[in-house]
């Protein structure tokens, strides 16, 4: 697949069932509250998740 | 007393450089073992996009040509760019603690001459930044060490909601001048 259609608005995930994208869970999230840029340092996200395999796989 | 810079407020579609984009994501690492996927990546609050004008406006006209274009001659595989940081959180050198590095303090006594030199621009590794009272920054720094690079239409898309302001020209110039020369400086031994 394009970049082109993975950075587009109409894009709604990888086709693939077994996509590993369909099972990422957050470990960690951000709401940053900004009054003022810059007021805030660089944070950590780390996603993980188990690749799941399809009936076809 | 350090000069303030000139800040632009008019977002245009094309990413440009100068530009102030702020929540950018950086891939860390992506990494993938037996079946388990881990992606680390770090949100910068605020950046400033470093790549040359001229290869943004080209990778741009390229991309955006109708009919296309025979070849894909000018795309960028990247952009990039530089962090910015709250130069209060410099002088502690914990503006990157919530990562887990400890960066060395900073003189900040506005009258030592190691502060001078950073509020005139004299150390090559930083770019000190005053913006004008209208624009919402705080003081800040750029780490030209720092410098990263990200994905062409990710950038282009986050701008579009994340636009901060843009770096008027001369003051850009400015910065790009200093990037280049620290980039091309020659380390010489002890």
């Amino acid at each position: 697949m394009s970049q082109d259609k993975i950075f587009s608005d109409e894009y709604s995930g990888p086709e693939n069932k077994t996509a590993a994208s369909k099972h990422v869970s957050k470990h960690a999230t951000l709401e940053i509250d900004e009054k003022k840029y810059g007021l805030n340092k660089p944070q950590r996200i780390i996603l993980s998740g188990k690749l799941k395999h399809g009936e076809d796989n | 007393m350090a000069k303030t810079i000139k800040v632009d407020s008019v977002n245009v579609e094309r990413v440009s450089q100068g530009d102030l984009i702020k929540d950018v994501k950086f891939i860390e690492y992506a990494i993938e073992k037996n079946g388990n996927i881990e992606v680390s990546k770090i949100n910068f609050p605020l950046i400033i996009i470093l790549t040359q004008d001229c290869d943004l406006n080209q990778d741009h006209k390229f991309r955006k040509s109708d009919p296309p274009k025979s070849t894909h001659d000018k795309q960028l595989m990247s952009v990039l760019v530089a962090p910015i940081y709250n130069v209060e959180h410099f002088y502690d050198g914990k503006h990157l603690s919530e990562i887990g590095l400890n960066m060395e303090p900073f003189e900040k006594r506005p009258r030592k001459t190691k502060n001078k030199l950073f509020i005139a621009n004299e150390i090559p590794r930083y770019h000190h930044l005053r913006f004008p009272d209208d624009v919402p920054l705080v003081e800040s720094v750029i780490d030209f060490k720092h410098y990263f690079s990200v994905n062409v239409l990710y950038i282009e898309k986050l701008k579009k909601t994340n636009f901060v302001g843009k770096v008027s020209e001369l003051y850009r110039e400015d910065i790009s001048h200093r990037f280049s020369a620290f980039l091309s400086r020659i380390g010489l031994p002890d």
